[in-house]
Protein backbone atom coordinates (compact mmCIF):
# COMPACT_ATOMS: atom_id res chain seq x y z
CA UNK A 1 0.00 0.00 0.00
CA UNK A 2 1.36 3.19 -0.70
CA UNK A 3 0.00 6.94 -1.05
CA UNK A 4 -1.60 8.44 -3.88
CA UNK A 5 0.62 11.94 -4.99
CA UNK A 6 -1.33 14.62 -6.30
CA UNK A 7 0.96 15.31 -9.14
CA UNK A 8 -1.47 17.95 -10.71
CA UNK A 9 -0.87 20.61 -7.87
CA UNK A 10 2.26 19.49 -6.89
CA UNK A 11 4.77 21.76 -8.48
CA UNK A 12 2.34 24.57 -7.54
CA UNK A 13 2.40 23.93 -3.87
CA UNK A 14 6.21 23.38 -3.87
CA UNK A 15 6.75 26.98 -5.48
CA UNK A 16 4.57 28.80 -3.35
CA UNK A 17 6.31 27.33 -0.25
CA UNK A 18 9.26 27.99 -1.50
CA UNK A 19 8.29 31.35 -1.80
CA UNK A 20 7.26 31.63 1.84
CA UNK A 21 10.51 30.22 2.82
CA UNK A 22 12.80 32.82 0.96
CA UNK A 23 10.86 35.73 -0.07
CA UNK A 24 8.21 36.61 2.35
CA UNK A 25 8.10 38.20 5.64
CA UNK A 26 8.11 36.83 8.90
CA UNK A 27 4.61 36.35 9.90
CA UNK A 28 3.47 35.12 6.53
CA UNK A 29 1.63 32.47 6.06
CA UNK A 30 0.13 29.36 3.52
CA UNK A 31 -2.29 26.97 3.98
CA UNK A 32 -1.68 23.70 1.97
CA UNK A 33 -4.67 20.77 2.13
CA UNK A 34 -3.40 17.31 1.58
CA UNK A 35 -3.54 15.29 -1.48
CA UNK A 36 -6.23 12.42 -2.43
CA UNK A 37 -7.02 10.33 0.73
CA UNK A 38 -6.01 13.00 3.53
CA UNK A 39 -8.34 16.41 2.10
CA UNK A 40 -9.25 15.99 5.81
CA UNK A 41 -6.23 17.40 7.12
CA UNK A 42 -4.49 21.15 6.37
CA UNK A 43 -1.20 22.19 6.64
CA UNK A 44 -0.81 25.80 8.48
CA UNK A 45 3.05 27.08 7.31
CA UNK A 46 3.71 30.07 9.27
CA UNK A 47 7.24 32.31 8.47
CA UNK A 48 8.67 32.36 12.47
CA UNK A 49 12.30 33.69 11.77
CA UNK A 50 14.05 35.00 8.43
CA UNK A 51 14.94 31.13 7.36
CA UNK A 52 12.58 29.35 9.26
CA UNK A 53 8.84 28.47 8.27
CA UNK A 54 6.75 26.60 11.18
CA UNK A 55 4.07 23.96 10.22
CA UNK A 56 0.81 23.15 12.64
CA UNK A 57 -1.10 19.80 11.12
CA UNK A 58 -4.66 19.78 11.34
CA UNK A 59 -8.05 17.54 11.28
CA UNK A 60 -10.45 20.29 9.73
CA UNK A 61 -13.15 17.42 11.53
CA UNK A 62 -11.20 17.24 14.92
CA UNK A 63 -10.22 21.07 16.32
CA UNK A 64 -8.20 20.28 19.06
CA UNK A 65 -6.10 24.17 20.82
CA UNK A 66 -2.49 21.93 21.68
CA UNK A 67 -2.36 21.70 17.16
CA UNK A 68 -2.12 25.78 16.99
CA UNK A 69 1.05 25.71 19.87
CA UNK A 70 3.36 22.86 18.29
CA UNK A 71 4.42 22.31 15.61
CA UNK A 72 4.48 18.86 13.46
CA UNK A 73 7.84 20.06 11.32
CA UNK A 74 10.00 23.16 9.98
CA UNK A 75 10.87 24.08 6.81
CA UNK A 76 13.95 26.16 5.66
CA UNK A 77 15.52 26.47 1.98
CA UNK A 78 17.63 23.53 2.93
CA UNK A 79 15.50 20.77 4.29
CA UNK A 80 12.52 19.52 6.03
CA UNK A 81 12.55 18.27 9.90
CA UNK A 82 9.40 16.60 10.70
CA UNK A 83 9.13 17.04 14.21
CA UNK A 84 6.04 15.11 15.41
CA UNK A 85 4.73 11.80 13.52
CA UNK A 86 1.17 12.91 14.10
CA UNK A 87 -1.10 15.70 15.19
CA UNK A 88 -2.47 15.74 19.01
CA UNK A 89 -6.07 13.69 17.81
CA UNK A 90 -4.01 10.58 17.29
CA UNK A 91 -2.53 10.59 20.60
CA UNK A 92 -4.96 11.10 21.99
CA UNK A 93 -6.22 8.16 24.37
CA UNK A 94 -8.56 6.13 21.82
CA UNK A 95 -5.73 6.29 19.34
CA UNK A 96 -2.27 6.25 21.29
CA UNK A 97 0.29 5.27 19.45
CA UNK A 98 3.78 5.11 21.92
CA UNK A 99 6.11 3.99 19.55
CA UNK A 100 8.09 6.51 17.95
CA UNK A 101 10.45 4.87 15.32
CA UNK A 102 7.97 2.82 12.62
CA UNK A 103 4.96 5.32 13.31
CA UNK A 104 2.14 5.13 11.00
CA UNK A 105 2.47 9.12 10.68
CA UNK A 106 -0.52 11.37 9.85
CA UNK A 107 2.40 14.24 9.31
CA UNK A 108 4.25 12.11 6.48
CA UNK A 109 1.07 10.71 5.16
CA UNK A 110 -0.61 14.19 4.35
CA UNK A 111 2.10 16.04 3.67
CA UNK A 112 3.70 13.57 1.22
CA UNK A 113 0.17 13.01 -0.15
CA UNK A 114 0.82 16.29 -1.93
CA UNK A 115 4.09 15.93 -3.93
CA UNK A 116 6.16 18.77 -2.24
CA UNK A 117 9.15 16.21 -1.75
CA UNK A 118 10.08 14.07 -4.82
CA UNK A 119 10.95 10.65 -4.66
CA UNK A 120 9.38 10.10 -1.08
CA UNK A 121 6.65 7.21 -0.27
CA UNK A 122 5.51 5.23 2.37
CA UNK A 123 5.59 1.24 2.88
CA UNK A 124 3.12 0.20 5.60
CA UNK A 125 4.19 -3.19 6.99
CA UNK A 126 3.03 -5.14 9.30
CA UNK A 127 5.05 -3.84 12.22
CA UNK A 128 5.75 -0.65 11.35
CA UNK A 129 5.74 2.20 8.38
CA UNK A 130 8.68 2.22 6.41
CA UNK A 131 9.81 5.40 4.44
CA UNK A 132 11.50 5.40 1.28
CA UNK A 133 13.99 7.86 -0.30
CA UNK A 134 15.54 7.33 -3.90
CA UNK A 135 18.30 5.09 -2.43
CA UNK A 136 17.03 3.73 0.79
CA UNK A 137 14.10 3.06 3.13
CA UNK A 138 14.33 2.92 6.90
CA UNK A 139 11.40 3.14 9.70
CA UNK A 140 10.21 6.66 10.11
CA UNK A 141 11.73 8.21 12.88
CA UNK A 142 11.77 11.82 14.74
CA UNK A 143 13.52 14.49 14.02
CA UNK A 144 14.01 13.52 10.46
CA UNK A 145 15.81 16.28 8.14
CA UNK A 146 15.07 15.61 4.43
CA UNK A 147 16.20 17.86 1.64
CA UNK A 148 14.06 19.38 -0.88
CA UNK A 149 14.70 16.81 -3.55
CA UNK A 150 13.63 14.05 -1.60
CA UNK A 151 17.06 13.20 0.38
CA UNK A 152 17.47 11.67 3.75
CA UNK A 153 19.98 14.08 5.88
CA UNK A 154 19.39 12.63 9.13
CA UNK A 155 21.64 10.15 10.71
CA UNK A 156 19.70 6.91 11.06
CA UNK A 157 19.38 6.21 14.68
CA UNK A 158 20.49 2.45 15.24
CA UNK A 159 17.16 1.74 16.72
CA UNK A 160 15.44 2.54 13.89
CA UNK A 161 17.70 0.66 11.47
CA UNK A 162 16.95 -2.40 13.69
CA UNK A 163 13.02 -1.72 13.42
CA UNK A 164 13.30 -1.65 10.02
CA UNK A 165 15.41 -5.50 9.97
CA UNK A 166 12.62 -6.26 11.96
CA UNK A 167 10.06 -5.08 10.24
CA UNK A 168 11.52 -7.21 6.83
CA UNK A 169 12.07 -10.37 9.24
CA UNK A 170 8.21 -10.02 10.47
CA UNK A 171 7.09 -9.20 6.87
CA UNK A 172 8.91 -12.28 5.25
CA UNK A 173 8.39 -14.46 7.84
CA UNK A 174 4.40 -13.93 7.51
CA UNK A 175 5.28 -14.26 3.40
CA UNK A 176 6.76 -17.51 3.86
CA UNK A 177 3.91 -18.33 6.66
CA UNK A 178 1.57 -17.96 3.45
CA UNK A 179 3.68 -19.75 0.56
CA UNK A 180 3.54 -22.71 3.73
CA UNK A 181 0.08 -22.88 3.94
CA UNK A 182 -0.36 -22.41 0.28
CA UNK A 183 2.30 -25.66 -1.04
CA UNK A 184 1.04 -27.72 1.96
CA UNK A 185 -2.91 -27.38 0.44
CA UNK A 186 -1.80 -27.87 -3.01
CA UNK A 187 0.18 -30.99 -2.49
CA UNK A 188 -2.00 -32.48 -0.32
CA UNK A 189 -4.87 -31.92 -2.75
CA UNK A 190 -2.39 -33.71 -5.35
CA UNK A 191 -1.67 -36.37 -3.27
CA UNK A 192 -5.76 -37.49 -2.71
CA UNK A 193 -6.47 -37.14 -6.70
CA UNK A 194 -3.42 -38.91 -7.21
CA UNK A 195 -4.73 -41.66 -4.04
CA UNK A 196 -8.02 -41.56 -5.94
CA UNK A 197 -6.64 -42.67 -9.03
CA UNK A 198 -4.62 -45.50 -7.84
CA UNK A 199 -6.39 -46.49 -4.95
CA UNK A 200 -3.49 -46.33 -2.62
CA UNK A 201 -3.57 -43.74 0.16
CA UNK A 202 -0.23 -44.37 1.71
CA UNK A 203 0.98 -41.24 0.73
CA UNK A 204 -1.43 -39.43 2.66
CA UNK A 205 -1.03 -38.61 6.49
CA UNK A 206 -4.15 -38.16 8.87
CA UNK A 207 -1.88 -35.06 9.81
CA UNK A 208 -2.17 -33.86 6.18
CA UNK A 209 -6.26 -33.19 7.18
CA UNK A 210 -4.76 -29.71 9.01
CA UNK A 211 -3.14 -28.45 5.64
CA UNK A 212 -6.30 -28.57 3.39
CA UNK A 213 -8.12 -25.34 2.92
CA UNK A 214 -11.38 -26.46 1.36
CA UNK A 215 -13.66 -27.74 4.22
CA UNK A 216 -15.48 -30.23 1.80
CA UNK A 217 -11.94 -31.72 1.20
CA UNK A 218 -11.01 -32.06 4.80
CA UNK A 219 -14.12 -33.73 5.21
CA UNK A 220 -12.99 -36.24 3.19
CA UNK A 221 -9.69 -36.62 4.21
CA UNK A 222 -11.57 -36.85 8.03
CA UNK A 223 -14.52 -39.69 6.26
CA UNK A 224 -11.20 -41.48 4.86
CA UNK A 225 -9.05 -41.82 8.12
CA UNK A 226 -11.82 -41.53 10.51
CA UNK A 227 -11.52 -38.98 13.01
CA UNK A 228 -10.17 -41.18 16.08
CA UNK A 229 -7.01 -42.03 13.51
CA UNK A 230 -6.50 -38.65 13.31
CA UNK A 231 -6.75 -37.65 16.87
CA UNK A 232 -4.27 -40.17 17.80
CA UNK A 233 -1.64 -38.76 14.99
CA UNK A 234 -1.36 -35.58 16.77
CA UNK A 235 -1.04 -34.92 20.14
CA UNK A 236 -3.99 -32.84 21.15
CA UNK A 237 -6.66 -32.22 24.30
CA UNK A 238 -10.15 -31.72 24.68
CA UNK A 239 -10.51 -27.88 26.16
CA UNK A 240 -13.92 -27.64 26.71
CA UNK A 241 -17.32 -29.71 24.86
CA UNK A 242 -20.68 -28.54 24.63
CA UNK A 243 -24.48 -28.76 23.36
CA UNK A 244 -25.93 -26.38 21.95
CA UNK A 245 -29.79 -26.91 20.66
CA UNK A 246 -28.88 -30.39 20.17
CA UNK A 247 -25.73 -29.97 18.60
CA UNK A 248 -22.48 -31.18 19.98
CA UNK A 249 -19.22 -29.22 19.54
CA UNK A 250 -16.00 -29.70 20.99
CA UNK A 251 -12.88 -27.67 21.17
CA UNK A 252 -9.37 -29.63 20.55
CA UNK A 253 -5.96 -27.88 21.05
CA UNK A 254 -3.54 -29.91 19.25
CA UNK A 255 0.10 -29.47 19.62
CA UNK A 256 1.50 -29.28 16.37
CA UNK A 257 5.63 -29.88 15.58
CA UNK A 258 7.09 -26.14 15.04
CA UNK A 259 9.09 -26.90 11.93
CA UNK A 260 6.88 -29.51 9.54
CA UNK A 261 10.22 -30.48 7.76
CA UNK A 262 11.39 -32.58 11.25
CA UNK A 263 8.11 -33.65 12.71
CA UNK A 264 10.19 -35.25 15.34
CA UNK A 265 11.50 -31.75 16.78
CA UNK A 266 10.35 -31.54 20.60
CA UNK A 267 9.04 -27.89 20.41
CA UNK A 268 5.41 -27.61 19.63
CA UNK A 269 3.32 -24.46 18.99
CA UNK A 270 -0.54 -25.11 20.20
CA UNK A 271 -3.55 -24.75 17.90
CA UNK A 272 -6.98 -24.99 18.68
CA UNK A 273 -9.90 -26.37 16.61
CA UNK A 274 -13.07 -26.67 16.52
CA UNK A 275 -15.48 -30.13 16.03
CA UNK A 276 -18.72 -30.29 14.97
CA UNK A 277 -21.43 -32.07 13.11
CA UNK A 278 -22.77 -30.93 10.15
CA UNK A 279 -26.52 -31.14 11.31
CA UNK A 280 -27.96 -31.88 7.50
CA UNK A 281 -25.59 -34.69 6.56
CA UNK A 282 -24.11 -35.86 9.99
CA UNK A 283 -20.32 -35.43 8.79
CA UNK A 284 -17.84 -34.81 11.46
CA UNK A 285 -15.79 -31.43 10.25
CA UNK A 286 -12.85 -29.60 12.16
CA UNK A 287 -12.15 -25.77 11.67
CA UNK A 288 -9.75 -23.80 12.98
CA UNK A 289 -10.01 -21.25 15.33
CA UNK A 290 -7.69 -18.34 16.81
CA UNK A 291 -5.69 -19.53 19.87
CA UNK A 292 -6.86 -16.45 21.47
CA UNK A 293 -10.47 -15.09 21.05
CA UNK A 294 -9.52 -11.55 21.30
CA UNK A 295 -6.15 -10.75 19.28
CA UNK A 296 -6.05 -13.66 16.60
CA UNK A 297 -1.84 -12.20 16.29
CA UNK A 298 -1.53 -12.80 19.81
CA UNK A 299 0.60 -16.23 21.08
CA UNK A 300 -1.48 -16.24 24.52
CA UNK A 301 -3.48 -19.04 24.65
CA UNK A 302 -7.06 -17.51 25.91
CA UNK A 303 -9.83 -19.61 23.82
CA UNK A 304 -10.91 -22.06 26.22
CA UNK A 305 -14.64 -22.53 25.29
CA UNK A 306 -16.98 -23.71 22.90
CA UNK A 307 -19.14 -20.47 22.46
CA UNK A 308 -16.43 -18.54 22.38
CA UNK A 309 -15.09 -19.90 19.29
CA UNK A 310 -18.58 -20.18 17.54
CA UNK A 311 -18.60 -16.40 18.50
CA UNK A 312 -15.31 -15.51 16.44
CA UNK A 313 -16.50 -18.29 13.77
CA UNK A 314 -19.56 -16.34 13.29
CA UNK A 315 -17.71 -12.78 13.80
CA UNK A 316 -20.64 -12.01 16.82
CA UNK A 317 -20.07 -8.44 18.34
CA UNK A 318 -18.34 -8.39 21.84
CA UNK A 319 -17.58 -12.13 21.21
CA UNK A 320 -20.79 -13.31 22.80
CA UNK A 321 -21.98 -16.33 20.92
CA UNK A 322 -25.71 -15.48 19.33
CA UNK A 323 -27.41 -18.98 19.14
CA UNK A 324 -29.17 -18.57 15.61
CA UNK A 325 -32.96 -19.12 15.64
CA UNK A 326 -32.32 -21.83 12.63
CA UNK A 327 -29.55 -23.90 12.10
CA UNK A 328 -29.83 -26.66 8.90
CA UNK B 1 -30.88 -9.16 16.45
CA UNK B 2 -31.74 -12.96 14.60
CA UNK B 3 -29.31 -15.00 13.02
CA UNK B 4 -29.94 -17.69 10.93
CA UNK B 5 -27.41 -20.28 9.58
CA UNK B 6 -27.27 -22.55 6.77
CA UNK B 7 -23.86 -24.42 6.77
CA UNK B 8 -21.38 -21.55 6.36
CA UNK B 9 -23.86 -18.44 5.51
CA UNK B 10 -25.45 -16.84 8.01
CA UNK B 11 -27.97 -14.21 7.89
CA UNK B 12 -28.24 -11.37 10.14
CA UNK B 13 -31.39 -9.42 10.53
CA UNK B 14 -30.46 -5.61 10.19
CA UNK B 15 -32.18 -3.66 12.79
CA UNK B 16 -34.95 -1.28 10.84
CA UNK B 17 -33.55 1.96 11.89
CA UNK B 18 -30.21 1.27 10.21
CA UNK B 19 -31.09 1.51 6.52
CA UNK B 20 -33.91 2.98 4.50
CA UNK B 21 -34.94 2.50 0.72
CA UNK B 22 -35.16 4.58 -1.91
CA UNK B 23 -36.65 4.31 -5.42
CA UNK B 24 -33.80 5.82 -7.87
CA UNK B 25 -35.36 5.08 -11.71
CA UNK B 26 -35.96 1.27 -11.92
CA UNK B 27 -33.59 0.51 -8.72
CA UNK B 28 -33.65 0.36 -5.60
CA UNK B 29 -31.41 2.01 -3.08
CA UNK B 30 -30.24 0.99 0.15
CA UNK B 31 -29.09 3.97 2.85
CA UNK B 32 -27.38 4.10 6.31
CA UNK B 33 -29.48 5.96 7.98
CA UNK B 34 -28.55 7.55 11.90
CA UNK B 35 -31.02 8.53 13.86
CA UNK B 36 -33.37 7.65 11.60
CA UNK B 37 -32.59 10.25 8.65
CA UNK B 38 -30.30 9.09 5.84
CA UNK B 39 -27.12 10.78 5.97
CA UNK B 40 -25.83 11.83 2.20
CA UNK B 41 -25.03 8.78 -0.24
CA UNK B 42 -22.11 7.43 1.62
CA UNK B 43 -21.77 3.66 2.08
CA UNK B 44 -25.32 3.21 0.16
CA UNK B 45 -25.63 -0.43 -1.26
CA UNK B 46 -27.49 -0.15 -4.95
CA UNK B 47 -29.22 -3.46 -5.78
CA UNK B 48 -27.37 -6.06 -8.03
CA UNK B 49 -29.87 -8.74 -8.86
CA UNK B 50 -33.74 -8.84 -8.66
CA UNK B 51 -36.26 -11.36 -8.89
CA UNK B 52 -37.89 -10.51 -12.22
CA UNK B 53 -34.29 -11.03 -13.89
CA UNK B 54 -32.90 -13.33 -12.59
CA UNK B 55 -34.11 -17.19 -11.34
CA UNK B 56 -31.37 -17.29 -8.78
CA UNK B 57 -30.11 -15.68 -6.27
CA UNK B 58 -26.60 -17.27 -5.36
CA UNK B 59 -25.04 -16.18 -1.67
CA UNK B 60 -22.72 -18.33 -1.43
CA UNK B 61 -20.61 -20.34 -4.22
CA UNK B 62 -18.85 -23.43 -3.46
CA UNK B 63 -15.04 -24.06 -4.59
CA UNK B 64 -14.30 -27.71 -4.78
CA UNK B 65 -18.29 -29.24 -5.22
CA UNK B 66 -19.76 -26.57 -7.21
CA UNK B 67 -22.41 -26.55 -4.78
CA UNK B 68 -24.13 -23.12 -3.62
CA UNK B 69 -26.81 -21.52 -1.20
CA UNK B 70 -28.51 -20.20 -3.51
CA UNK B 71 -32.52 -18.92 -3.48
CA UNK B 72 -34.20 -20.58 -6.45
CA UNK B 73 -37.41 -18.06 -7.27
CA UNK B 74 -39.21 -20.59 -9.04
CA UNK B 75 -39.44 -22.66 -6.22
CA UNK B 76 -40.75 -20.11 -3.94
CA UNK B 77 -44.04 -19.13 -2.69
CA UNK B 78 -45.41 -16.86 -5.69
CA UNK B 79 -45.70 -13.48 -3.28
CA UNK B 80 -41.89 -13.55 -2.17
CA UNK B 81 -39.90 -11.16 -4.00
CA UNK B 82 -35.98 -10.93 -2.80
CA UNK B 83 -33.99 -8.37 -3.51
CA UNK B 84 -29.62 -8.59 -3.18
CA UNK B 85 -27.84 -5.46 -2.36
CA UNK B 86 -24.37 -4.78 -2.77
CA UNK B 87 -21.32 -7.09 -3.72
CA UNK B 88 -19.14 -8.76 -1.88
CA UNK B 89 -15.66 -9.96 -3.90
CA UNK B 90 -14.79 -13.64 -2.58
CA UNK B 91 -12.56 -16.30 -4.39
CA UNK B 92 -14.96 -18.31 -5.92
CA UNK B 93 -17.32 -14.88 -7.27
CA UNK B 94 -19.17 -12.53 -6.44
CA UNK B 95 -21.92 -12.16 -3.64
CA UNK B 96 -24.40 -9.95 -2.30
CA UNK B 97 -24.10 -8.06 0.97
CA UNK B 98 -27.29 -7.75 2.21
CA UNK B 99 -30.56 -9.57 0.54
CA UNK B 100 -34.35 -8.39 1.78
CA UNK B 101 -37.43 -10.34 1.29
CA UNK B 102 -40.79 -9.32 1.48
CA UNK B 103 -44.14 -11.29 0.49
CA UNK B 104 -43.67 -14.36 2.70
CA UNK B 105 -40.86 -16.14 4.01
CA UNK B 106 -38.40 -17.49 1.76
CA UNK B 107 -36.36 -20.83 1.25
CA UNK B 108 -32.31 -21.27 0.88
CA UNK B 109 -31.57 -24.95 -0.61
CA UNK B 110 -27.72 -25.86 -1.27
CA UNK B 111 -27.05 -29.37 -2.04
CA UNK B 112 -25.52 -30.62 1.67
CA UNK B 113 -27.75 -28.81 3.54
CA UNK B 114 -31.72 -28.99 4.52
CA UNK B 115 -33.44 -26.42 3.51
CA UNK B 116 -33.91 -23.46 5.62
CA UNK B 117 -36.87 -20.86 5.67
CA UNK B 118 -36.13 -17.42 6.25
CA UNK B 119 -38.60 -15.36 7.75
CA UNK B 120 -39.08 -11.49 5.65
CA UNK B 121 -36.97 -8.42 6.23
CA UNK B 122 -33.87 -7.42 5.78
CA UNK B 123 -30.33 -9.46 6.18
CA UNK B 124 -26.80 -9.22 6.26
CA UNK B 125 -25.11 -11.71 4.89
CA UNK B 126 -22.15 -13.13 5.90
CA UNK B 127 -19.77 -16.03 5.81
CA UNK B 128 -17.87 -18.10 8.79
CA UNK B 129 -14.44 -18.11 9.36
CA UNK B 130 -12.07 -19.68 9.99
CA UNK B 131 -8.20 -20.19 11.21
CA UNK B 132 -5.20 -20.96 9.17
CA UNK B 133 -2.41 -22.35 11.71
CA UNK B 134 0.15 -22.68 9.45
CA UNK B 135 0.03 -19.49 7.89
CA UNK B 136 -1.12 -17.71 10.50
CA UNK B 137 -4.42 -15.76 9.15
CA UNK B 138 -7.91 -15.97 9.07
CA UNK B 139 -10.09 -16.66 6.42
CA UNK B 140 -13.41 -17.39 5.18
CA UNK B 141 -14.34 -20.79 4.66
CA UNK B 142 -14.75 -22.48 1.65
CA UNK B 143 -16.42 -25.60 0.85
Amino acid sequence: MSIYIDKTHSLDKRDKLRDLVINKKIGDSLSLYAGYGYKHLVFHCIKMGKKTVNVYGYDRGWYNRIDHKVPVMKITKDHFTFIAGSFSHVTHDRYRHDREIGHWSYTFRGFLSMGIIPYAGLRYLRKGTLINFSDKEIATFYPMKVSWDGELLSRIPKKAKDFTESCYKEDRDTKNAAARSNYGNTRVVRLMKEAKIIGNWDKVKPMDVFSLTNVTKRTELIEHFGMETILESVPNMRVDKDEIDGRKYELLRFSFPRSRRNPLESETVPATYLKMINPSTGETCVEGVPNNAKNSWSNDVTMNTVKEALAWRDGDPDNIYLEPVALT
Amino acid sequence: MKKYQQGDVLFLEVPKDKWSFKQDGSREVMMPMKDGKAYGSYGHKAETQSTDKCDVITVAHGEATGHSHAFRMSQQAPDVAIIAFGATRTRVGEVPEFIKITGSPAVIKHEEHNPLTIPTGHYRVSIVREFDHISGTARFVVD
